[in-house]
């Protein structure tokens, strides 16, 4: 299976070297990529997985395939961790 | 909260039986799930402490990469770095394997070995190889961290799923049955209260009439 990228155009030419497949540089791709089952991680860049927040959480709760990954992008933007909201859910406390 | 009988019970001794035999599985599937609870609760703490651990480490190496990149471009420009990614770019396979953790399936990510690269040496700078490198090991540094915080949403919905069930079993499917066991033992007493009170008076009746 392969990787897909959501991000901006420097995260994209950075994993485009690495030997990621599928890349796109804006929101509205996400719902394609997802549906993709070529796929089996999804990266996306903190600055877009902010505008993705909702759609991130409901795919991590239902599907699993992509996977998705959060990384920081070029720019650096203040994110939520949503990995950690999933333990805080399963566990009720904070770890980690 | 409010003990409720279960609907459409018959205060019988068959049903007290059957009522009782419930009560008992109920209470084993309790103890089950609980300690299946505990058992993943356990691993999930590990993976969680490994998934710091990763994500400490691409993000480091993911800067890395940015810096590195951010030189090759200084050194050849945007536009032929650019095209240099398009033109090399060979698209690595993640080969997906599962693993079972306490009954759950998690996700197990292989990256496929890069290719060496394909470019002639003279056309572009050490920096772009420095570069390709670093850009490569993020990625495989992205994909261990796939896999980390995949098992950690796969672990944490089952665990989710089963706090739910314990506490439907606790809360309200044992109370439930405990109330109905009561209800239907105290109609069955009151039964044979009236029973023996019934007897007692027709003894007391045929004596009365014989004397």
């Amino acid at each position: 299976m392969k990787v897909g990228v959501i991000g901006d155009e420097d995260t994209i030419a950075l994993l485009k070297l690495a030997g990621a497949s599928k890349f796109a540089s804006n929101i509205e791709k996400f719902d394609e990529m997802v549906r993709d089952e070529e796929l089996a991680i999804l990266v996306i860049t903190d600055e877009f997985a902010e505008k993705l927040r909702e759609k991130i959480v409901m795919h991590r709760l239902q599907k699993e395939f992509p996977f998705i990954v959060e990384i920081p992008g070029k720019k650096k933007v203040e994110k939520e961790d949503t990995i950690k909201k999933i333990i805080v859910r399963a566990v009720g406390v904070e770890v980690g | 909260m409010a003990k409720k009988v279960l609907e459409g019970v018959k205060p019988t001794r068959m049903e007290l039986l059957q009522m009782r035999k419930r009560k008992a599985l109920a209470m084993k599937g309790h103890q089950l799930l609980s300690e299946k609870r505990d058992a993943l609760v356990s691993s999930f703490f590990d993976l969680i402490r490994k998934r710091k651990e990763k994500r400490e480490e691409a993000e480091g190496i993911i800067n890395e990469a940015f810096k590195t990149l951010a030189r090759a471009e200084m050194v050849m420009g945007e536009e032929k770095v650019r095209q240099m990614a398009d033109k090399i770019s060979k698209e690595r396979e993640i080969k997906v394997s599962k693993k079972n953790v306490m009954g759950v399936t998690t996700p197990q990510f292989e990256i496929g070995e890069a290719m060496p690269l394909s470019y002639s040496v003279f056309s572009t700078f050490s920096e772009f190889d420095e570069s390709v490198r670093k850009a490569r090991e993020a990625l495989n540094k992205i994909v261990e961290l796939a896999e980390a915080e995949g098992s950690i949403q796969m672990l944490g919905r089952e665990i989710e799923k089963t706090k739910r069930r314990v506490n439907a079993l606790e809360y309200i499917f044992i109370p439930r049955l405990v109330a109905t066991i009561s209800y239907i033992e105290r109609q069955l007493e009151e039964r044979e209260r009236e029973d023996f009170f019934r007897r007692k008076r027709i003894k007391a009746l045929l004596e009365q009439h014989e004397a």
